[in-house]
């Protein structure tokens, strides 16, 4: 029992390091895809007295992606019963030109200031319209998100670590006594650490499977799509070959350096 | 190889201790039945533990079969010590593990086969008498037991040198003699140099031997 509990100890830390890691990397997928997402809802509304060129309007401001003209016909339409179409036409004409303004990326607030800054100073344009709070506090609150998980993940992962290095450090010591007698008839380094080796990747082997079941299964489940769904966001999908890879390898690696550091740190004999 | 052992003006101490041993010189050849006597706590063992590379000298020349004990690096070191068969006086047998996997250690580690580590277990443990116990762990075994376990796994890789710190210590009279007799048919029969630390030499050992006296930290050689 006691000896199970000892691997539960090493497959459950290795979990949560795994676990976390692999949460990290896909709430920044989440983000960035958000961000673009935002971009693309993204505009800023310009009113000119005259027409407006893209490419000139690129030339002073290297972030706009597309410049496209807002159709004054709706507005045109909806007058249509209440006035005649002599002034109608003369409305045609006198009405300015709306244009929609759509971004690279998402600029921070002093940039975009910037950005409106230089449009109203355009001789053409007599208005500019940003939304700069409403677009700034989503994007804001993303970003806190985001930052919340790294600080979250990185005390997760540490406390993780800890647990690792001494659940090995208790293997090391109850171990010692056959890698000392070992020692005295000649046994090198990996073999008389072999036992330890073997049980840190077995269980490290056995979390990282666990982990990358996990992720191929919760965005399967209906709660977890619903719940995307109402957020109006997309749960990356989880791909075994390269994510998978990566989570066993590195897990794998990791333990070998920590058996590595502490068996010879403390086996000494 | 001329001398297995070869020791000069050797001093032992345990850390900044005064030393136990002090201008200690002897020189063992090879095929030579050599014993170490003297009282308890004289530093028979410290001389045991300097041999096999567990205590390294503060002043003086060691040398075990042509290495050079005081400058030996680590993997050499290893290197070593599978030439080395070694009794201690409290068995060091490895709990977790059978009879039979003790005694297949040292071939284990130099790297014999599975096949070849059985076969030579299965035959030291017979001579040892306890074929039968083969399955069995050291904690269900009895002390003379454990101890012919260890002298069984001292042969078993066949060494140029057998070092047996009070192999007899304790022990019932027929455990005695199956050890003793291991010991003279080592050197008999396969050519081994061994080393014996004990309190008393056996009056019926009935081979030719070199003997060591002890005494306050100082060597002397009897005959």
């Amino acid at each position: 029992m006691k000896s199970i509990n000892s691997h539960f100890s090493i497959i459950i830390s290795v979990f949560i390091l795994l676990f976390s890691f692999q949460f990290t990397k896909m709430v920044n997928t989440i983000v960035n895809d958000y961000s673009i997402k935002i971009v693309n809802d993204y505009s800023i509304v310009l009113v000119a007295s005259s027409e407006l060129k893209e490419e000139e309007l690129k030339r002073q401001i290297p972030e706009i992606h597309v410049l496209t003209e807002i159709s004054s016909k709706k507005i045109l339409d909806r007058l249509k019963n209440d006035m005649s179409s002599k002034n109608l036409t003369l409305l045609q004409v006198a009405l300015p030109k709306f244009y929609s303004l759509k971004l690279e990326a998402m600029p921070n607030q002093k940039r975009l200031e910037m950005i409106r800054q230089k449009l109203s100073g355009l001789s053409s344009i007599t208005r500019v319209e940003t939304f700069a709070k409403t677009h700034e506090k989503v994007f804001k609150m993303f970003l806190l998100l985001q930052s919340m998980v790294y600080v979250f993940a990185s005390f997760v992962a540490l406390v993780a670590i800890l647990l690792i290095f001494k659940q090995i450090r208790i293997w090391t010591y109850e171990h010692n006594r056959r890698m000392s007698i070992m020692t005295l008839f000649g046994a090198s380094f990996f073999m008389k650490s072999a036992m330890l080796y073997r049980m840190t990747l077995v269980d490290t082997f056995l979390s990282a499977v666990a982990v990358c079941a996990v992720y191929v299964i919760a965005p399967q489940l209906t709660v977890v799509q619903n719940f995307a769904l109402e957020l109006d966001i997309v749960i990356p999908k989880f791909n075994i070959l390269s994510e998978g890879g990566m989570l066993l390898g590195s897990s794998l690696i990791f333990a070998f350096i920590a058996v590595s550091i502490v068996s010879r740190k403390i086996g000494r004999v | 190889m001329e001398y297995v052992i070869r020791a000069n003006g050797l001093n032992l101490s345990y850390g900044r201790d005064e030393p136990i041993i002090t201008d200690a010189s002897m020189q063992i050849k090879a095929q030579e039945f050599v014993f170490i006597t003297g009282k308890s706590g004289s530093g028979k063992s410290t001389i045991i533990k300097s041999l096999y590379g567990e205590l390294f000298p503060n002043m003086g020349e060691l040398s075990v079969c042509g290495v050079d004990i005081k400058n030996i690096s680590s993997s050499k070191l290893n290197i070593l010590r599978r030439y080395l068969g070694v009794v201690f006086q409290d068995y060091k047998l490895i709990d977790e593990w059978t009879v039979e996997q003790n005694v297949m250690l040292p071939l284990i580690i130099g790297g014999f086969s599975k096949s070849v580590c059985i076969k030579q277990a299965h035959k030291l443990l017979k001579h040892v008498k306890l074929l039968h116990k083969i399955n069995k762990y050291p904690y269900e075994l009895s002390g003379g037991e454990q101890q012919r376990v260890a002298m069984a796994r001292a042969l078993a890789h066949n060494p140029i040198l057998i070092l047996a710190d009070e192999p007899t210590g304790n022990l019932d009279s027929y455990s005695s003699e199956v050890i003793w007799n291991l010991l003279k048919g080592a050197k008999e029969h396969l050519g081994t140099t061994v080393l014996v630390v004990t309190h008393n030499i056996p009056s019926t050992l009935g081979i030719d031997y070199k003997h060591y006296f002890l005494e306050s930290g100082v060597l002397h050689e009897v005959n």
